[in-house]
């Protein structure tokens, strides 16, 4: 069954802009979803839709079998815990350990629990050192791992990430990786809406492409290697799907989307080729 | 940006070791019983104690300096215009064409009384927060059930201001990469453009992120039903006796003014 269903929905903001315009998706229990599309394709807004802070204006959404309306929201945010994009939006509370009991304290849990919560999230984000600390005075990854402490803490069946990855550094963004890996391992559903296709390529189960407030297509990874499909939702292909289609000799029918299916494929060539010999004999002959 | 941490001055002593709760009743308390006075003398010595309690506390002369500059914007101008606004005896006149204006005896002790109350109040409050980490002094309003609205206020404010000091910076490091040469001053046409499309900026990008900031609260199922909070251990009685006699200590120049305490004083 579906966790989340949503069903053509559109959204005019105040100001007139129509951010989204018949859209539509599902996300299965435990899937890793991404959501892509360019800037402005509306992600962030359908991301609002998704624990009830915006509610459609046509159509419904549907999570864990509640539709979202205003009387569902309190109980659909604690089922969906939602990570903004920007740190400093999230995280207000003068030291890491408020901060990250501020959702725990909205649900009216007793102290315990609410430390027990709070340590568990801590833990699972590496932050436990930290707590006591404030957060203004912390780089930008750290603040980010706090933000999703802060969402952890909660316990909640969804986790949605809006552009997690950006403006992360390399080790920010390795540690980021772990912790959603970390996530995933355990069953949680975790939706995240960006452009960077690499990453999709590389974590999604299912992809959801967006463009203009409307689904453009919903499918597995593959989808990231349509080029017709790529270029009309003005993304581009995976980097390592962009080496193989410049070399169709490497070719063998479907281009990679990861490193590793690159790698897979690039072995079994040299080991047909060569029986198992050296690489740089391979591809001076194929270029 | 140090100017605006609330940084904890030193580190030990009896002020900085006492109960939080405590600390902020017999400070406000202390401020609001002086505010109360109107005798120049008495003014005096309240000031006199409250900046030896400062010094006493490890708070350097230097610093309590540069936190009175900073009131200095507010209240500099009422000083100014004070001493010409209350009639009395006029100690000397400007004229300006065709205005007259004296500044009179009563006017400059006005002056004198309203500064006299700014610096204590303001040299008060220092202690409070240098002698107090942040969080604690938070902690503190919230257990002597001060309404939430005001301690969320205290708190985004010192919590945003370092964003939005940050923002300011970027923006003028992005503008001196373009060659932008401020403007000696503020009457500078081009300067003076761009500083009002500095300010307009700021407020509309303060507004989206405090948008933002509500909509990540309520993602965090703000507003709470009923929030649970620890409440602090007893404060101890030691901590008490310290507390009640900075608060009796202005209670007595209350009523050393209201005449009740009988004794000689120069008036």
């Amino acid at each position: 069954m579906a966790i989340i269903e949503v069903d053509d929905i559109y959204y005019t903001y105040r100001d007139g802009t129509e951010a989204l315009r018949g859209l539509s998706l599902s996300v299965g229990e435990g899937e890793r979803v991404a959501l892509l599309g360019p800037n402005g394709a509306g992600k962030s807004t359908l991301l609002l839709h998704l624990n009830g802070i915006n509610i459609p204006s046509r159509g419904k959404v549907t999570i864990i079998g509640r539709e979202v309306n205003r009387k569902t929201g309190r109980w659909i945010r604690s089922q969906v815990g939602m990570v903004f994009q920007d740190p400093d939006d999230q995280v207000f509370s003068s030291t890491v350990w408020e901060d990250v009991a501020f959702g725990p304290q909205n649900m009216g849990l007793d102290v315990k629990e609410i430390e027990r919560r709070v340590a568990g999230a801590l833990e699972a984000a590496g932050m436990s050192e930290h707590r006591h600390k404030a957060p203004c005075l912390m780089s930008y990854g750290q603040k980010k791992r706090v933000a999703i402490a802060g969402v952890l803490a909660m316990k909640p069946r969804i986790i949605v990430l809006d552009e997690p990855m950006a403006f992360l550094d390399p080790k920010g963004r390795d540690s980021l990786m772990g912790i959603l890996n970390q996530l995933h391992s355990r069953g949680q559903t975790i939706v995240i809406a960006t452009h960077d296709v690499d990453f999709a390529a590389e974590w999604a189960d299912r992809v959801v492409i967006v463009k203009d407030g409307k689904t453009l297509a919903q499918g597995g990874r593959h989808l990231l290697q349509d080029i017709g499909l790529i270029e009309e939702a003005q993304l581009r292909l995976p980097v390592v799907s962009k080496i193989f289609q410049r070399l169709p000799g490497l070719n063998s029918g479907t281009l990679p989307l990861t490193v590793d299916e690159a790698v897979d494929i690039i072995r079994k060539l040299m080991d047909k080729d060569l029986g198992g010999g050296r690489s740089e004999a391979v591809l001076p002959r194929r270029s | 940006m140090k100017l605006l941490m609330p940084v904890c001055a030193g580190s030990d002593s009896a002020l900085h070791r006492m109960e939080p709760r405590v600390k902020v009743v017999s400070i406000f308390g202390f401020v609001a019983v002086v505010s109360s006075l109107s005798s120049k003398p008495l003014l005096v010595s309240a000031a006199v104690m409250i900046t030896a309690l400062a010094l006493i506390s490890g708070l350097g002369a230097g610093y309590l300096l540069r936190r009175l500059i900073l009131v200095l914007p507010f209240t500099g101008m009422v000083l100014l215009v004070l001493p010409f606004a209350v009639s009395g005896e006029a100690v000397f006149s400007l004229q300006f064409g065709y205005f007259h204006i004296a500044a009179t005896d009563q006017g400059f002790g006005r002056a004198a009384i309203l500064s006299l109350r700014v610096l204590t109040a303001v040299v008060a409050v220092n202690i409070l927060t240098a002698t107090t980490p942040f969080p604690d002094l938070m902690k503190a309003l919230r257990g002597l059930k001060i309404p939430e609205v005001f301690v969320q206020v205290l708190e985004f404010t010192v919590r945003y201001i370092f964003v939005l000091v940050d923002e300011v910076q970027r923006m003028k490091l992005a503008r001196k990469a373009r060659c932008f040469k401020a403007g000696r001053s503020i009457f500078d046409k081009g300067a003076f453009r761009t500083l009002g499309q500095l300010v307009g900026v700021l407020f509309v990008r303060s507004w989206e992120r405090g948008d933002r900031i509500y909509c990540a609260m309520l993602s965090r199922g703000y507003p709470a039903g009923a929030v649970v909070r620890e409440s602090g251990a007893r404060p101890g009685w030691g901590d008490l006796c310290r507390g009640s006699i900075i608060l009796m200590s202005a209670v007595c120049l209350r009523l050393f003014e209201s005449g009740a305490l009988q004794m000689a004083m120069p008036r």
